[in-house]
């Protein structure tokens, strides 16, 4: 789903609390890319910006690339890598979840910003 | 009866449908800094067609140029990044692979634009990597 809703290999998102956003310039589309799930995107340009879940209302994730500093976010782990691009080969040594957090039990939720960042193979 | 392969691939919601049928003309991961913030993924992979292959069947996307020479288009529905043009190369056009119905049918060629990637991205795939395009160092 991250791949067919970008049109990239992989999406890289930075899980933050939702109290600790805002958009402070304009408005995105949104879409509902799923009965519970759903997508923000610049109506201009096309930029993917945000994600939030519904089961998760408290969580708002932010496309890394969409920062001014990607650099400042380094991934932690990779999710849904069940539906991976079989020629992605990436070799950083970070976890590589076949489903999500969620699925797996961990405990996503904490006070620091961000609290999860997280590269996407697919969803 | 033409043997040239076809792809096949759209949006996320299905506005915007498209075909291409030809060989891929290259297949490259761009890691600029444009194809970074116009998408909001970390590197996106485009697959050229000669652009007589091409066409959309369905729907017609919202076209962004985010400099003079090259336009981009993604679907205002659901927001699918979907082809980039440029005017310097009007024999060809670049379809994002995360739009393709089944992106493992190509095989990418080569990174370019390497001096702009994000350091925390570690791609292991042997392929020749370009600082800018292809032909720079």
């Amino acid at each position: 789903m991250c791949r067919r809703a970008v049109g990239a290999a992989v999406v890289t998102w930075a899980t933050l609390r939702s109290q600790n956003f805002a958009f402070t310039k304009g408005e995105p589309v949104r879409f509902r890319s799923s009965a519970k799930a759903e997508r923000g995107f610049c109506p201009s340009c096309g930029t993917s910006l945000t994600f939030r879940h519904d089961d998760h209302p408290d969580e708002i994730d932010i496309t890394v690339a969409s920062l001014d500093n990607p650099e400042a976010v380094p991934p932690r782990d990779h999710i849904w890598t069940l539906s991976k691009i079989r020629w992605l080969r990436l070799d950083d040594h970070l976890p590589q979840l076949e489903r999500d957090h969620w699925h797996h039990g961990q405990d996503e939720a904490s006070d620091h910003t961000p609290v999860a960042c997280t590269l996407v193979n697919g969803r | 009866m033409s043997t040239a392969p076809a792809f096949w691939g759209g949006c996320l919601c299905g506005a915007i449908l498209y075909r291409a049928k030809a060989e891929p003309i290259r297949v490259v991961h761009c890691h600029c800094s444009l194809c970074r913030r116009s998408s909001g993924a970390p590197f996106l992979t485009w697959v050229a067609f000669p652009t007589e292959a091409f066409a959309f069947t369905r729907g017609t996307p919202v076209a962004y140029k985010a400099t003079p020479k090259a336009e981009r288009t993604f679907c205002a529905t659901c927001g699918t990044h979907l082809t980039f043009r440029h005017v310097e190369s009007p024999h060809m056009v670049d379809v994002t692979v995360g739009s393709l119905n089944d992106p493992n049918a190509i095989r990418p060629n080569d990174h370019i634009w390497t001096s702009a990637q994000v350091t925390w991205l570690h791609v292991d795939d042997s392929l020749p990597r370009h600082r800018g395009e292809r032909g720079e160092k």
